[in-house]
């Protein structure tokens, strides 16, 4: 293997890795601060694929306002989940998971109807590709990188230096604590769910013009998020950050060196072994 | 009265029996036309969808042209088709209750499965029910061998393509290597020694072999170690609905500039939007009838096309109709409905397909002619259209 071979490996890997920690963080969020396991959380996904491919690609509007809309509407959804779904089962565990499974399964299904069975491309938004130290990556995956990168930083911001994120850690931390301090609960909640769905309709719209969309494309995704909060620590940001970079590293290595059909069973030997040495995440305590 | 009363209730009970039965006299009396189910199991959502909704439409749409025409007879009898298609997601337990329904339930007899393994997870209830199986399925010869007499496999596979196809595009392009990608399922599975197979016949050496699990939209890992050998060609020999367009598109963008064939036929269509234009350049597709040089090719896409819309056309439809017309040609040829027999027929008879001439063949591979052999069109892609390359005949041996 030569250093060509092992940057490209790099950069495969950071750029998926980067998109699974969009996912990972709203789940880990989610889980954080409600204690809700999320199983619709690949959906958001979806629907921010499909909500793109609408705006910026049938109705041709600009890529970059297509893409901020995608988050404030998947981000309103959200919180019209959390009011209408989730609020009245606050507290709740098997009803929660109940409920995201339903949701999950209304959405792929009403996909189904509303999307069409097939795939559907997404129009590149900047085509080509750029040679970096001998190894090729397209534009798309450079932007795509770039923006995961923006929207973290942005999270990071939010939850660390403004009022509201530190009212979401201290819901985090412990809810009837934060509570008696005077932090609206049903507020904070409502906006930790509007900000974790639109972190994954992020992802799902950044990824949209790179592959193709369909229904259930939300499932791999979704699968690799759970391994990635595991991995990280539930309820751990920097742990969904770092767990997703290694995931997405492990990934495109093992791929690359042994093959693809190596590269699943080796991301779920990790989680299971996370789990056996490390019960709590690698990063659990690091909220 | 009481007496009254039963024999009123007597008298109504003959006449409702009698109504009951009349039917069936009536249409006996007149040769009514009956209705045969012609079972179709085929993925209409998920990855492979694409695949799926256009066998859906070139099968409903080849029986109701059947049934336009008075249907066909055996037995003295006249039958219509009646299409009775479900969804397999492409997944062995769905397609299993789906066949099983159809099977027992609706005393289907003829059924056209899409997928090796959706065909080989229901053998038992197949067999039993003394199905006919028309297979758009690869698989080698876990499907087509001497055990299964039943079962047709009509569609050209990544056996008979390569062997067709590697020759000719040895000497168009010289090329001197290639690398096999194909989906990690029963039928990729022999897709890649059936490549392989091919690939030593026409002197062509494998430099990478590759499998990927059904779904994967992420292709650069598997692409960056394929490329890494330097191939002069990829062939993405079992890869359905947007993964050969993924595939190709992925592949340009790591700076693969050799040439991509596709080796399953998928929507050309969809390949250039999944791929762009620019990344679809060059490309090879093979199975793709581009130039309809033939009358029926023309009539069957015009009926397509009045029925479904322009946009909706997908030459695939040629494959998956193509087996409607053959099996209703043995019917009436055997003149009975009864599989073992129709079977028997078809695989000795000559037919008109899409292509042309068709038979069934390969007993010197598989052990008996249930293979179809018919000629094959190969397409490349230039400034986003497909434009017919080559029609190459059977290769030998068949």
């Amino acid at each position: 293997m030569n250093t060509t071979l092992l940057l490209q490996c790099l950069l495969n890997g950071l750029c998926m890795g980067l998109n699974y920690a969009l996912m990972a963080l709203g789940l880990t969020l989610i889980f954080g601060m409600m204690h809700v396991v999320n199983f619709a959380h690949g959906e958001f996904f979806m629907l921010g694929g499909f909500c793109l491919f609408y705006l910026y690609g049938q109705l041709g509007i600009n890529f970059f306002l297509a893409f901020m809309l995608t988050i404030l509407i998947l981000g309103l959804f959200g919180q019209l989940l959390e009011r209408v779904v989730f609020r009245p089962i606050t507290g709740q565990i098997r009803p929660q998971i109940i409920a995201t499974l339903g949701v999950s399964l209304v959405l792929i299904n009403m996909g189904y109807v509303v999307f069409g069975l097939k795939s559907k491309s997404v129009p590149s938004v900047i085509p080509g590709v750029t040679q970096i130290l001998g190894t090729y990556i397209a534009k798309e995956r450079i932007m795509a990188m770039v923006f995961s990168l923006i929207l973290m930083g942005l999270l990071y911001y939010v939850l660390q230096r403004t009022k509201i994120g530190r009212a979401m850690r201290a819901v985090q931390q412990n809810a009837e604590a934060a509570a008696l301090q005077g932090v609206n609960i049903n507020r904070i909640n409502s906006l930790g769910w509007g900000l974790a769905t639109a972190l994954a309709a992020a992802g799902g719209a950044l990824l949209a013009p790179i592959f193709s969309i369909h229904p259930s494309m939300g499932y791999r995704p979704v699968c690799l998020a759970f391994v990635i909060v595991i991995i990280g620590g539930l309820g751990s940001i920097p742990g969904a950050f770092f767990g997703a970079l290694i995931i997405g590293l492990v990934e495109s290595f093992v791929g690359t060196l042994f093959g693809s059909e190596f590269a699943w069973g080796s991301i779920f030997l990790l989680a299971v072994l996370v789990i056996l040495l490390r019960p709590k995440g690698l990063f659990k305590g690091y909220v | 009265m009481k007496e009254r009363n039963c024999s009123r209730l007597i008298w109504s009970g003959f006449l409702a029996l009698m109504l009951a039965i009349c039917p069936l006299f009536v249409g006996q009396a007149k040769g009514e036309v009956k209705y045969l189910k012609y079972g179709v199991v085929t993925p209409l959502s998920g990855s492979a969808a694409p695949w799926g909704i256009t066998h859906k439409r070139a099968v409903e749409l080849a029986c109701e042209d059947i049934n336009n025409k008075g249907g066909f007879t055996a037995g003295g009898q006249t039958y219509k088709w009646q299409p009775s298609v479900f969804d397999s997601k492409y997944d062995v337990k769905e397609a299993r209750t789906a066949i099983e329904r159809l099977a027992t339930r609706d005393g289907c007899k003829y059924m056209n499965i899409l997928g090796t393994a959706l065909v080989l997870g229901s053998e038992d209830v197949l067999k039993a029910n003394n199905v006919m199986v028309l297979g758009n399925v690869y698989g080698g010869k876990k499907f087509t061998n001497p055990d299964h007499p039943l079962w047709f496999r009509i569609c050209l596979t990544t056996k008979e393509r390569p062997m067709a196809f590697y020759p000719w595009l040895k000497k168009k392009e010289g090329v001197k290597s290639v690398a096999l990608i194909t989906q990690d399922t029963e039928g990729g599975a022999v897709s890649l020694i059936e490549g392989k197979v091919a690939a030593r016949a026409a002197d062509i050496e494998v430099v990478a072999e590759e499998r990927f699990e059904m779904g994967t939209t992420d292709f650069y890992p598997l692409l960056t170690r394929a490329l890494a050998k330097k191939p002069d060609m990829i062939d993405t020999t079992l890869a359905a609905g947007d993964e050969p367009a993924l595939l190709t598109k992925q592949a340009r963008e790591l700076g693969f500039k050799g040439i991509m064939y596709i080796g399953t036929l998928t929507d050309p269509k969809g390949f250039v939007k999944g791929a762009t234009a620019a990344y679809a350049e060059g490309a090879y597709m093979a199975g793709l009838v581009v130039e309809l040089t033939t009358e029926i090719q023309k009539r069957f896409k015009k009926l397509y096309v009045d029925k479904y819309g322009e946009k909706a056309w997908n030459p695939d439809a040629f494959e998956y109709a193509n087996a409607v017309y053959f099996v209703t040609e043995a019917i009436s040829k055997a003149n009975t409905l009864d599989t073992s027999k129709v079977a028997k027929t078809l695989g000795a008879m000559e037919f008109e397909t899409f292509s042309g001439k068709g038979r069934f063949g390969g007993k010197s591979i598989y052990g008996i002619n249930r293979q179809l052999v018919i000629p094959d069109y190969l397409a490349v892609f230039h400034n986003g259209k497909a434009v017919q390359a080559a029609v190459v005949s059977t290769p030998a041996g068949y």
